[in-house]
């Protein structure tokens, strides 16, 4: 059979003009493209309310101005000097009027601590095998000074206390800033995840991609599918197919309408995906001016998908997958002969979706090789999938290449089945045409061939 | 021009709904698919257009398979629609598109037709109703015709609709949408929509069902002109008066099978003349009995006789005169279209004519 594409640039240009006249449409792009808009600036606002609910629980942090003790008594048990000129630059100390003791004044300083003083003593501890330095903080029993002010003027004394006691042995500020820089420890990793850290890409930027990736093709191919199967109930209900089944190659008719609300869609995705970004940038700045609130982008890691490379991959990747999902949401569609066999003709397409989504947000904790390269290749589910896996590291390009070619082959053999269908489907207005009848007719036997329609 | 549809069968599984059809027109003319609900009319149609796959047969355009290709084809299909949300100048926009009308011409032709099929104000919501409307409701074509190379012809039927007698500006309105439309002015953009590419061949399926009887009067005028056009037209239809007065050929399909094909007036001659209208003065249906006879229908003398031949027939009326009856009206004629239909499918199908 010879595939066709007569009447396909009418289709389109009439199915897209359509669309953006029909209030129902434009109500829909509009109502998206706001909430994409709005996305970033809900997402910041929750932020901010969990950040403040966060930091009302924990109080982990102390403000210079927000202090409650009004003098620190600092009594230096130990021979490593400190003076207030050390302690000037301190963000805590050095707002506050500093008393130095001697060793001597302490026990007296001790029983006449006031509610609004904070005692510091530097001692040092002999007893092991190496001398340990000990910073104390001391407050009266009815001390209007909390724990958490309390430990904050410790620490931070502390802090100062040990660069001088570095610089007491004489080494140098870069030496110094290597110590006190201290060491960062995680988790024990799988050597995947190191060989992932060595590829420059980390668990945080790979989450941030698969989520967002996986969220917007998500959007994509709900919204696509359910207007196509729609789209086509609706002609064949309203015995349009007739007419224009003479005039109109049968995929054309699918393509068309295919390609039409791709435009649409991915019209959405990048009114709606660019106004988010200007949106979550205006929230950032007044927040940063503010000072207030979390920013999403610092609880996700977006720069990986910002790479120039990666975006070409992921258009390349949504258009594959859209194409995909849509012509067995058009093959699906045509099956049906009313709106109520549309909802049951969507399931199966929505079921992969949904899987595909699932394990996209689950790819960043997938580290066996194996199963990161399987999960790739499955037609579908692996449009989800691949993109992420690979522009995280986790699959070669031949991978990624075969992946490209096993999904395109789909695609070609579900466009085939449709051309090879689609005409018999549409003149069919009884029960929906289950899927194996549909392959049947495709693909019929030579002695005996389906005959469902 | 030729078409022949040759030895043309379907099957769905194991039952047969298209059997062996065949049939050919040699020049322009109308040709009728007749049958009962089932018999197989659509489903010839449709494989005629290539919609379905035939397990046998060929249809052929002047020798070459028969396709929109090979053919300016206009189809009026059975199971009619439109976008119900969409509006309808659009929609005929496209259908012109997809036969690949050139704009300009597209928009002189739904004017035309608009006009012509009284539906302007569904598509041209707001535009000023004009003068020309006038000679169009008295079932003439509109003057526009002429500008647009449209073939016309005379036609003997006459419309009777709302003239319109000037120039009323109307405000501009939102462009209307089939679902604002009722079932018959639907009828009548889809109509306008197999004509929009001017075709050669017309296949009308069913065209006059759901329409009214001023609405049918449209149409059948606009079928008249096409034929004077030198148009080819294929119909299917239920109602015998309007194929009788269209067609020059027929074929009735019954259970999936043509049972009579051919030449109409052939088919008509070779019943011979069977149905004799008879007006008397008084009672004959003693001399009835005698000439062997039978009586139909009977109401003050004026009856409705079956006879063998124009033998009988004529013995009859010699017994009449012979007996001094006084004959006023004495009518020998063949079988209608209906009486041939009813006697070929079976009168447990009449219900369905």
């Amino acid at each position: 059979m010879k595939i066709r594409f007569n009447g396909l640039r009418e289709v389109f240009s009439f199915t897209l003009r359509e669309t953006f006249k029909d209030k129902r449409y434009r109500s829909s792009f509009i109502g998206m493209i706001v909430m994409l808009i709005l996305m970033p600036v809900i997402s910041n606002v929750s932020g901010l309310a969990g950040a403040n609910a966060a930091s009302s629980s924990f109080e982990v942090s102390v403000d210079a101005d927000g202090l409650a003790a009004e003098r620190v008594l600092i009594c230096n048990e130990t021979d490593i000097p400190v003076t207030a000129e050390d302690l000037k630059e301190n963000a805590l100390l050095g707002t506050l009027p500093l008393v130095f003791l001697t060793p001597e004044e302490k026990d007296a300083a001790l029983s006449g601590l006031t509610d609004k003083e904070v005692l510091l003593v530097a001692s040092r501890n002999d007893s092991g095998p190496l001398p340990v330095y000990e910073i104390s903080g001391i407050v009266s029993d009815e001390s209007d000074i909390t724990a958490n002010e309390q430990e904050s003027l410790r620490d931070s004394f502390a802090e100062d206390y040990s660069v001088l006691r570095y610089e007491s042995l004489n080494l140098s500020k870069a030496a110094i800033g290597g110590i006190t820089g201290g060491v960062s420890v995680a988790s024990p990793i799988s050597e995947e995840k190191y060989r992932v850290g060595e590829l420059g890409v980390t668990s945080d930027e790979l989450f941030g991609t698969a989520m967002l990736f996986s969220v917007a093709l998500m959007i994509l191919v709900s919204l696509s599918t359910s207007f196509i199967i729609s789209s086509l109930v609706e002609e064949k209900s309203s015995r349009l197919v007739d007419m224009l089944i003479t005039s109109v190659d049968p995929l054309s008719l699918v393509l068309g309408k295919i390609l039409a609300m791709m435009c649409y869609v991915f019209a959405v995705l990048i009114f709606g995906g660019g106004g988010a970004m200007i949106s979550s940038k205006v929230v950032s700045a007044i927040m940063g001016r503010t000072g207030t609130g979390v920013n999403v982008s610092e609880i996700f890691d977006f720069s990986l998908i910002m790479k120039p490379v990666n975006l070409v991959i992921i258009v390349l990747a949504f258009v594959l997958a859209y194409m995909l999902y849509a012509v067995a949401a058009g093959i699906a569609g045509s099956a049906c002969s009313n709106p109520e066999d549309s909802q049951h003709a969507l399931s199966p397409i929505m079921f992969l979706s949904m899987g595909g989504y699932i394990l996209a947000i689950l790819a960043p904790t997938i580290t066996d090789q194996t199963a990161c390269i399987a999960l790739s290749l499955v037609p579908f589910l692996s449009t989800y999938i691949a993109p992420v896996m690979f522009m995280g590291g986790r699959i070669a390009l031949p991978v990624f290449l075969l992946f490209f070619l096993i999904n395109v082959a789909t695609l070609l053999f579900l466009s085939l089945i449709c051309a090879r269908t689609y005409r018999r489907l549409a003149m069919n207005d009884g029960a929906r045409v289950p899927l194996k009848t549909i392959f049947r007719m495709a693909f019929p036997k030579k002695e005996k061939e389906a005959a469902h329609v | 021009m030729s078409l022949i549809v040759r030895d043309l069968s379907k099957k769905y599984g194991e039952k047969t709904v298209v059997d062996h059809i065949s049939f050919q027109m040699n020049g322009p003319g109308v040709y009728a698919l007749l049958g009962t609900n089932g018999a197989g009319k659509t489903t010839t149609i449709r494989m005629m257009l290539d919609m379905l796959e035939k397990d046998s047969g060929e249809v052929l355009w002047n020798d070459k398979p028969l396709s929109f290709t090979t053919c300016n084809i206009g189809y009026l299909a059975e199971e009619r629609g439109l976008y119900p949300k969409y509006p309808i100048i659009d929609q005929l926009r496209y259908f012109a598109k997809l036969r690949g009308v050139s704009d300009e011409v597209t928009e002189q032709r739904i004017r035309y037709w608009a006009e012509r099929l009284n539906v302007e104000e569904y598509i041209f919501p707001g535009k000023a109703a004009t003068a020309e409307g006038t000679a169009n409701a008295e079932g003439a074509a509109p003057a526009s015709n002429q500008a647009f190379g449209f073939h016309t012809g005379g036609s003997a039927v006459r419309v009777i609709s709302t003239p319109r007698t000037a120039k009323t500006p109307v405000k501009k309105e939102k462009p209307r949408t089939p679902d604002q439309l009722s079932k018959g002015n639907q009828q009548k953009i889809q109509f306008m929509i197999a004509m929009i590419s001017d075709p050669e061949l017309l296949i009308l399926d069913e065209p006059f069902s759901g329409l009214d009887p001023v609405n049918s009067d449209i149409l059948r005028s606009v079928i008249h002109e096409q034929i004077d056009a030198g148009k080819t037209i294929i119909m299917s239809s239920h109602q015998m008066p309007a194929v009788e007065e269209f067609c020059t050929d027929i074929t009735i399909l019954h259970r999936s099978r043509a049972v009579v094909s051919g030449n109409l007036n052939e088919i008509k001659k070779s019943y011979g003349r069977i149905n004799l209208s008879l007006k008397t003065e008084e009672d004959i249906s003693a001399y009835a009995r005698q000439a062997g006879v039978t009586i139909l229908n009977e109401k003050e003398h004026e009856y409705d006789i079956r006879v063998t031949g124009q033998d009988q027939a004529l013995d009859l009326l010699k017994l009449l005169v012979d007996n001094r009856i006084c004959v006023v009206r004495f009518d020998l004629r063949e079988p209608s279209l209906h009486e041939i239909f009813v006697k070929e499918v079976g009168a447990d199908n009449e219900d369905q004519v």
